[in-house]
């Protein structure tokens, strides 16, 4: 085969050429999937670094060191949805002045109600003890005193939001059993002194969290080795009959034992390089340094519970019941309004219409509409629906906004749908002797119908996803619509709302995640839609 | 209309035709309104100093309203993010029309869709959270937003349009063309480069000035992560604020009534015009593309 | 004889899909020589005429069985399309001059094989149009847009755009179908100038035109030849009724 040197060149531009184009091609559709899957991963799943004060262990089985004999347990009511609790979260149920919300901890609206058992004096020392600390000493006065086991047991089950600290003596083993029993988190990390000093510019200040046991088990000798001074490591124990005793069990060998508390402290005071677990509450008492821990979390993001619960404090907490059903409400009657004059504006200019400069500039401003931004579509809300018209920042005028704004995708989807009907149709009917208006009605809008809806549903698209018309024509209230001039908040805009006021960026994706799969649910439709127009077309 | 036909036909005629004006009646009313709101600005500033200071402090003692900050941030925004979609977009459409069969055609058609679908906001977190961080790593950027990340996000956003006006139009070039032109030996793509893509040019042209309107007239993406500081952008990674991020984020705490919140709408007006231009350009262009699609 | 062979197909079948188009086509055409391809519509003449060049590449579904021969080579093995498309050029039924000016019309193909030089253009573009019988009607406007020309003078640009890659062999695909009768007569007139250096195939559905120009014909009908020949042969004296029915315009 004899190729000339021309062709051959051509050949190799052509190939270079192709793969750029398929590259290219490749590019767009990477980012469709990267964007699409970032998106629906971060709504659903929340991985981050968290700082505590304790170390991740819970424990269920709690006693203070004055009545170590006298194990307790936290009940919680069952709706509330907590694994585990914090200890200062706990002393901040029974202390803190105003009465603590469950949003706090589980982002549910739910108020906590705490009790205490004070059967005797002793068990109210005893717990009132452990929910107490030297900064927080005052038990809050929403704290609802309990004095029998069958008491407490109709107060967790009846009362939501409940919590309590029972003795576990006093219940049978039976009574506990269908009660949810929520572990505390209450051991933290004490160090000498030295270990967090300044060097350098650097200081030790946290550790990770499955680098805690390293520095007890022997993995770790030197304090360099984590990010702090040239100071050996000297993991130390203070061992007794109560929780510290429980500590204890999780460590390895190398660590002396003390059992006398004051020789213990002193001992992790004075020594270069001691490290210590200790009770929460005495990293606090005896002023000792800690190292915060870095637990990574890897955690469910969209729930049921964020679908069906109605959002509270900003959208922190709650979920996005009233906010899906708001953007419904707003869909539906957008197209209420929208729909009906799209339709019929269509129909003037395809079935009545004559071509003529007039028309012309009727498709123009068609066509100009379609380009008109969004925010200037939103200045325009603002001024003329809002303000010169006195409806004020709300349904309606966001409603009527929406409305020209999607205005043009509905005339021009059924124009295109109008256009396709068949001439056959019309001159069929015309000749029966039915008039122009009968033949649109019975046979034209019927054969045109499915494109008519499927730009419709197009048009729902676009009202799902704006944002910028709707800052100053909706508002932000994020309770149910309730009247035509309330205002209201729909999912675009609660997800700006969460993102520009940092409330919650796991909370934006997973209303992120919703949102995106209104989108595929709309695209979908279209798709039917269309699919069933061309089956349609060729039978 | 014949004399026989029905008075109630007649009326619902009406009716249909009056609903017909709805759109052109909104544009005049829009016009109207934010040239109403926008214009008494200019008693008290000059105009030319409106636009060619940068100097925005509407809140100052001594009030201030220059908006070439924003004018330029809106036109280095958008020439980015066309640079970063032109290419890919023509090239997609191109394999859309050329090179792709059905089944794959249909697959990236319905890609591009969803692309056109996703709402603003998302493309916006996924600026700030996603293309933000890579922007700090691979760059002296302390934050990763500004014209480069606001271009990207954008560029990603008006893909769609670009990439459907470019299949159309060279669908619409006739097949005889691409047969002239391979019956002479080229390849094939030296065909869709000399042949088709010039022949289809004014389509294409119209879908780049289309996405131009998109781009410029894009409002919560770029404000998510272009930066927002009212100042000239100096440069790639430099924050920015454009007319619509200006419109937006001021109108939340400007006086009602203040001349603050007057100066708001007389930004709009610039925009407006922008996009007026922009969608008188695009008439233009599909006007001639029809022309040569169809012949003379 | 057989030596001047230009083209010849050797049993040729054509499927689009499953519909056969071609069945068992064997023909040659001659250096030099005008063959004509006649046929009512539907016959297969113009899927044949796109099998010489292999237009039929860029059409799915289409299989080929059967070998055509081009200078005694293969055309599928012994040829890469790109070079076998420049030596047979081929003109359409309906002009079809790039959206660009007349010059560059003209230059199109030179240029993407890789001819850069202006002066070397400029000679092309003008030798190419003057035998394409075209110089003298555009030389004031070489760099006005093609399509502003009469539809007769863009037939012949688009000869003249296939004559500037220096083909040997032109096929010309119902070249006058679409143009009126003066137009089509210049071309015609130009056909037989043209033989003298490029072998012509040419199909078209003008009996008369056929007769006029062509040295050989043959007969299509249903995919398959029905009768090949001179021209005077088949006009006058066709062996086979269906040609003479058709000749006589009984049928197509």
């Amino acid at each position: 085969m004899n190729i000339q040197q021309s062709t051959r060149r051509a050949k190799r531009e052509e190939k270079v050429a192709k793969s750029v184009v398929y590259l290219f091609v490749f590019l767009t559709l990477s980012v469709l999937v990267w964007i699409v899957g970032y998106v629906l991963f971060k709504g659903f799943v929340t991985i981050k670094d968290t700082s505590y004060e304790v170390t991740p262990s819970s424990i269920e089985s709690i006693a203070s060191e004055k009545y170590p004999e006298e194990p307790y347990l936290l009940i919680v009511h069952d709706k509330v949805r907590v694994d585990e609790i914090l200890y200062e979260e706990l002393i901040e149920m029974y202390t803190k002045r105003r009465q603590a919300n469950w949003g706090d901890i589980t982002q549910q609206n739910l108020k906590i109600w705490p009790f205490m058992y004070a059967g005797n004096t002793s068990f109210y020392d005893a717990a009132s003890e452990l929910v107490t600390s030297e900064e927080s000493d005052e038990i809050g006065d929403h704290v609802s005193y309990i004095n029998t086991p069958e008491e407490a047991l109709s107060y967790i089950e009846n009362v939501e939001g409940s919590a309590g600290l029972v003795p576990v003596g006093v219940f049978s083993e039976d009574q506990l059993k269908d009660v949810k029993v929520v572990p505390v988190r209450m051991v933290g990390v004490a160090v000498n002194d030295g270990v967090t000093a300044i060097i350098d510019n650097m200081q030790l200040r946290e550790i990770r969290s499955d680098e805690v046991d390293h520095l007890f088990d022997g993995t770790y000798t030197n304090w360099n080795q984590i990010g702090g001074p040239d100071l050996r490591i000297v993991p130390i124990v203070y061992q007794d009959s109560s929780i510290y005793g429980e500590l204890t069990t999780q460590l390895g060998n190398i660590a002396e034992v003390y059992t006398d508390k004051d020789d213990f402290i002193s001992t992790l005071k004075n020594t270069e390089g001691a490290v210590a677990r200790v009770l929460f509450k005495d990293l606090e008492e005896e002023e000792l340094t800690s190292l915060s821990i870095i637990k990574h979390e890897v955690k469910r993001n969209l729930t049921i519970h964020y679908l069906i619960e109605e959002p509270a404090r900003s959208g922190a907490w709650g979920g996005i019941s009233t906010i899906i059903i708001n953007t419904l409400v707003l869909i539906i009657f957008t197209l209420v309004f929208s729909s009906p004059i799209g339709v019929m504006a269509a129909i003037y200019l395809i079935e009545y219409s004559t071509e003529n400069r007039f028309i012309r500039i009727l498709r123009l401003g068609t066509e100009t509409l379609a380009g008109i931004p969004s925010i200037v579509f939103g200045l325009f809300g603002y001024i003329f629906f809002v303000e010169l018209l006195d409806m004020g920042i709300g349904f309606i005028s966001a409603t009527l906004t929406v409305t020209l704004m999607i205005l043009p995708t509905i005339i021009r989807t059924s124009e295109e749908a109008l256009k396709s009907v068949p001439n056959t149709f019309r001159e069929g009917s015309l000749a029966l002797g039915a008039t122009k208006l009968t033949t649109i009605y019975k046979v034209v809008l019927p054969a045109a119908s499915p494109g008519i809806l499927s730009g419709i549903i197009l048009a729902v698209g676009r009202v799902i996803g704006e944002t910028a018309v709707l800052i100053y024509t909706l508002g932000s209230n994020y309770e149910l619509v309730s009247s035509p001039t309330s205002s209201a908040r729909v999912l675009s805009l609660h997800i700006y709302n969460l993102f520009a006021e940092a409330i919650s960026f796991e909370r934006a994706f997973s209303t992120a995640t919703v949102l995106i799969f209104m989108i595929l649910l709309v695209n979908y439709g279209t798709n039917t839609l269309i699919g069933r127009i061309n089956t349609q077309q060729r039978s | 209309m014949k004399n026989d036909t029905p008075s109630h036909e007649r009326f619902i005629e009406l009716m249909l035709f009056l609903f017909a004006c709805v759109s052109i009646i909104s544009v005049i009313g829009i016009t109207f309104f934010i040239f109403e709101e926008g214009l008494p600005l200019f008693v008290h500033v000059n105009f030319f100093e409106f636009l060619l200071s940068s100097d925005w402090s509407p809140t100052a003692d001594n009030p201030s309203f220059g908006i070439l900050a924003f004018i330029i941030g809106s036109i280095f925004v958008t020439t980015i993010s066309l640079i970063i979609a032109v290419p890919i977009g023509i090239a997609t459409g191109v394999f859309m029309s050329e090179y792709a069969n059905p089944k794959w055609s249909s697959i990236v058609r319905k890609g591009i869709e969803l692309l056109a679908g996703i709402p603003s906001v998302i493309y916006g977190l996924f600026g700030f959270f996603f293309i933000a961080p890579i922007i700090r790593t691979l760059t002296s950027s302390d934050t990763g937003l500004g014209v480069l990340t606001a271009s990207i996000i954008l560029g990603i956003m008006v893909l769609p349009t670009i990439i459907n006006t470019t299949e159309v139009s060279l669908r619409a070039v006739p097949r005889e063309l691409k047969e002239g032109s391979l019956a002479l030996g080229a390849t094939y793509w030296q065909t869709i480069i000399r042949t088709l893509i010039p022949a289809a040019r004014s389509g294409i042209i119209a879908g780049i000035v289309l996405g131009i309107g998109r781009s410029i007239g894009e409002t919560m993406a770029v404000l998510m992560v272009a930066g927002n500081s009212p100042i000239m952008p100096k440069g790639l990674l430099s924050n920015t604020r454009t007319l619509t991020m200006n419109i937006v984020t001021d109108l939340k705490y400007a006086e009602v009534g203040s001349l603050h919140e007057t100066s708001l709408f007389t930004t709009g007006i610039v925009l407006f015009i922008f996009i007026l231009f922009i969608n008188l350009l695009v008439h233009y262009f599909m006007k001639k593309s029809l022309e040569r699609t169809q012949g003379k | 004889m057989v030596e001047n062979n230009k083209l010849s197909a050797k049993r040729v079948d054509l499927f689009y899909g499953d519909f056969q188009a071609l069945h068992d086509v064997s023909l040659n055409m001659e250096k030099n020589k005008v063959t004509a391809l006649i046929g009512p519509s539907g016959c297969g003449k113009s899927t044949f005429i796109r099998c010489l060049n292999r237009m039929n590449d860029v059409i799915e579904g289409v299989t080929i069985h059967g070998d055509i021969l081009y200078d005694g080579k293969n055309i599928r093995t012994d040829f890469d399309v790109i070079e076998l498309r420049k030596q047979i050029g081929m003109v359409f039924q309906k002009p079809n001059p790039f959206p660009m000016t007349v010059f560059e019309n003209v230059a199109y193909g030179p240029k993407i094989h890789g001819i850069k030089d202006k002066t070397r253009l400029d000679e092309i573009v003008e030798t190419s149009l003057r035998d394409a019988a075209l110089w003298d009607e555009v030389k004031d406007r070489l760099h006005k847009p093609a399509l502003g020309i009469s539809g007769g003078q863009q037939q012949r640009l688009c000869i003249a755009r296939v004559l500037a890659v220096n083909p040997e062999v032109v096929l010309m695909d119902e070249p006058t179908s679409a143009l009126d009768p003066i137009s089509t007569s210049r071309i015609e007139d130009l056909i037989d100038v043209l033989k003298r250096d490029y072998t012509i195939v040419i199909v078209t559905h003008n009996m008369q035109q056929a007769g006029r120009i062509s040295d050989k014909t043959a007969f299509f009908y249903q995919g398959v030849i029905v009768e090949d020949g001179p021209t005077e042969k088949i006009f006058f004296n066709p062996e086979n009724p269906q040609t003479e029915a058709y000749i006589t315009g009984k049928f197509g």
